[in-house]
């Protein structure tokens, strides 16, 4: 791209985008085919409705910016960032027709959540909500964990060589295959094989509660494709409450905690590299972590006296952190009783866990455990240099499927993007506070959408002020895509918008 | 004598009323504490499924807001017509129980444990029949996206066969 952005910058962008969009017109058939075969005609006419518009949306950007360059990192990554706003406001569509929200930025919220796998929602009166509609919800998740542009580079796309720059954008920066189309289709094979596993789980578990077999396989699909794609959604209001079992908690637990792994882990581990597991240190991070948030939060409900007895908060404790240190988000106990029955402290427990999230090229959000790892690693190096010998050279190495020699520019990228999230925790916070809720409320709400996480404390509702719901779903938006994308993206606005004799060289 | 017995009527009535007083299933979470052990009595639809356990059911009742399970004798739900979902309004039901912030027989769930159930509205079939108007521009709409999508791999395909060609 030239310096300044001019109008083929833009019309690469939006010939990129056109691909995408189309993409995600095409998913929107898969829950419109379920509604058919539920005879749910209504909210099935909906999805089509909303899929075409997208096709021939996609189809008019395609032919008006028509062009065979191929995109450069800069076009790439911006393209990215408008990808998801656009499938936002196309795939809100069948939402706002569908009458059950309460306006059309409700929608957008809803959609948004989905496809950032983050889990808040304000949809209205869920329990009556068509089946094929709330399935529709945990495709959005679904397709969301994998990734919109990889949903397209499977089924639209060829895979070119300027696709890996918006594979980049996506907030993945690992290739499972040398050609990123390959990486697209083994992300899907990891993930449509756990579905089938998944959901013969949940299944039995349902049909174990006389649950008749449609059924059971309809709710365990959608609860395998919100814990797996650590979106955290479930088909009731309720959340995993209303299902009242703890296998069905065991289940998800398991599956949000697979689902939050790096998908090059799972692909080395399918390929029999099993002691990678042991080595990796997404995996030693994770452990950290969770364990310290669970102390946290344990000292809490301990102190706060929640629950009677140790085991009952060991059970409580563990589901909760487990589904915020993964992004999941399945709520085991009702938004209020964060504030009314766990207290602070615990509540500062679960936000410590969900602003670090899951692993990274993951369906999870927050900022990530090899970041984590990787500032622990050289804050080790640094102690280390200070204890020794001046004249001796200090190299620190980590394991993520390969050794990989610590260096300052790993440091300072994984430092970058975590100094990021702080930044939009806190701006997150500021706003929650301007409308009235308490630091600790605004702060762990914001680090919920913020982290793609999706644990609520009661602030998000219909009722919640519109400018708080563009805070929220621009935080979800950034936080999938890891800043790089919509930083690009308004980067690439802003030097289109400066006229050429105000630019400043 | 009568107005003896009109008078402990009224006192017995007004007794059991305070008693059990109505509370909707949001307050009851919200002041989940002070509510702790007590009974209570709460108005809802049972939305959703029922879940058998051995003798006793699950079964979630919704004031429009928020939801709560309530464990009850499996014998006591026969008279339910249809919980709530898409297709149907569910039974609107009156239920009196012990409720239990963190319910020690249920590994701390918040729950009501059954006393006293009632039916106060059958549930009934909710019928959502097609716009026509939204029918006929949905089929229109998608005539158009299957033509672009048609012209749209005919140029793809021209544009490969000339990059061959080339």
């Amino acid at each position: 791209m030239s310096p300044k952005a001019d109008i083929d910058d833009l019309k690469i962008i939006g010939f990129v985008t056109s691909k995408i969009i189309s993409g995600v017109g095409v998913v929107l058939f898969i829950p419109a085919i379920v509604c058919f075969f539920l005879k749910e005609w209504n909210p099935g006419l909906d999805l089509v409705l909303g899929g075409s518009i997208s096709i021939i949306f996609g189809f008019l950007l395609m032919i008006s910016c028509r062009t065979d360059k191929t995109p450069t990192w800069t076009q790439g990554l911006a393209a990215v960032g408008f990808s998801w706003i656009l499938a936002m406001c196309l795939a809100a569509i069948p939402y706002y027709l569908g009458g059950v929200m309460g306006s059309y930025l409700d929608a957008c919220f809803d959609v948004m959540s989905g496809f950032t796998t983050t889990g808040l929602f304000l949809m209205n009166d869920l329990d009556h909500v068509s089946y094929g509609l709330n399935f529709y919800r945990h495709i959005l998740t679904y397709c969301g964990g994998q990734g919109i542009v990889v949903v397209a580079l499977s089924f639209m796309a060829g895979g070119g060589s300027g696709m890996f720059k918006l594979y980049v954008g996506e907030g993945r920066e690992e290739k499972l295959l040398p050609n990123v189309a390959q990486t697209s289709r083994a992300i899907w094979m990891i993930s449509l094989s756990y579905l089938v596993i998944g959901t013969v789980f949940f299944s039995i578990v349902e049909l174990f509660d006389g649950l008749s077999f449609w059924k059971s396989i309809y709710h365990g699909s959608c609860l395998f494709m919100g814990a797996w794609s650590t979106g955290g959604f479930t088909p009731q209001s309720q959340n995993i409450v209303y299902y009242h079992n703890y296998w069905i908690d065991a289940v998800s637990t398991v599956f949000s905690i697979i689902g939050s792994f790096n998908f090059a882990l799972h692909y080395v581990i399918w390929n029999g590299q099993r002691k990678e597991i042991l080595k990796n240190i997404e995996i030693r991070s994770f452990i950290a972590t969770l364990s310290l948030s669970f102390i946290i939060l344990m000292w809490g409900l301990i102190q706060a006296k929640t629950y009677p007895g140790f085991f009952m908060n060991f059970r409580k404790a563990f589901f909760i952190i487990v589904s915020g240190h993964t992004t999941t988000g399945t709520m085991s106990i009702y938004t209020r009783q964060f504030v009314k029955e766990w207290g602070p402290l615990s509540m500062m427990g679960v936000t410590v866990a969900m602003s670090i999230g899951a692993s990274a090229c993951s369906t999870g959000g927050g900022f990530k455990g090899l970041r984590v790892g990787i500032v622990c690693k050289s804050l080790l190096q640094e102690i280390r240099r200070y204890i020794s010998p001046e004249s001796s050279v200090i190299a620190q190495k980590f394991h993520h499927i390969r050794d990989i020699v610590l260096d300052n520019a790993l440091v300072k990228n994984a430092m970058m993007i975590i100094l990021l999230y702080m930044v939009t925790y806190f701006v997150g916070t500021i706003f929650g506070m301007y409308y009235g809720y308490s630091a600790i409320e605004a702060f762990f709400e914001s680090v919920s959408a913020g982290s793609n996480t999706g644990l609520s404390c009661g602030i998000t509702s219909p009722a919640m002020p519109n400018p708080l719901k563009i805070v929220y779903i621009i935080e979800m938006w950034i936080g999938r895509l890891e800043f790089v994308s919509v930083l690009t993206l308004f980067g690439v606005l802003i030097n289109f918008c400066i006229p050429k004799n105000k630019k400043i060289n | 004598m009568r107005r003896i017995s009109l008078f402990i009527f009224l006192i017995i009535f007004f007794y059991i009323s305070s008693a059990y007083a109505f509370i909707s299933v949001t307050d009851l979470i919200e002041n989940a504490k002070e509510n702790d052990l007590k009974e209570v009595a709460i108005k809802g639809e049972v939305i959703g499924d029922i879940f058998h356990k051995g003798d006793f059911v699950w079964i979630n009742v919704s004031d429009g807001v928020n939801a709560i399970g309530i464990w009850v004798p499996e014998k006591s739900v026969a008279e339910l017509s249809h919980p709530g979902d898409y297709s149907h309004k569910g039974d609107f039901v009156q239920i009196t129980g012990r409720f239990n912030r963190a319910c020690i027989e249920h590994m701390g769930e918040t729950d009501i444990h059954l006393d006293n159930f009632c039916v106060l509205k059958k549930g009934e079939s909710v019928s959502h029949p097609v716009d026509n108007i939204k029918l006929k521009t949905t089929i229109g709409v998608f005539l158009l996206a299957v033509i672009l999508l048609g012209v749209e791999l005919f140029l793809r395909k021209r544009a490969k066969e000339n990059e061959s060609e080339g």
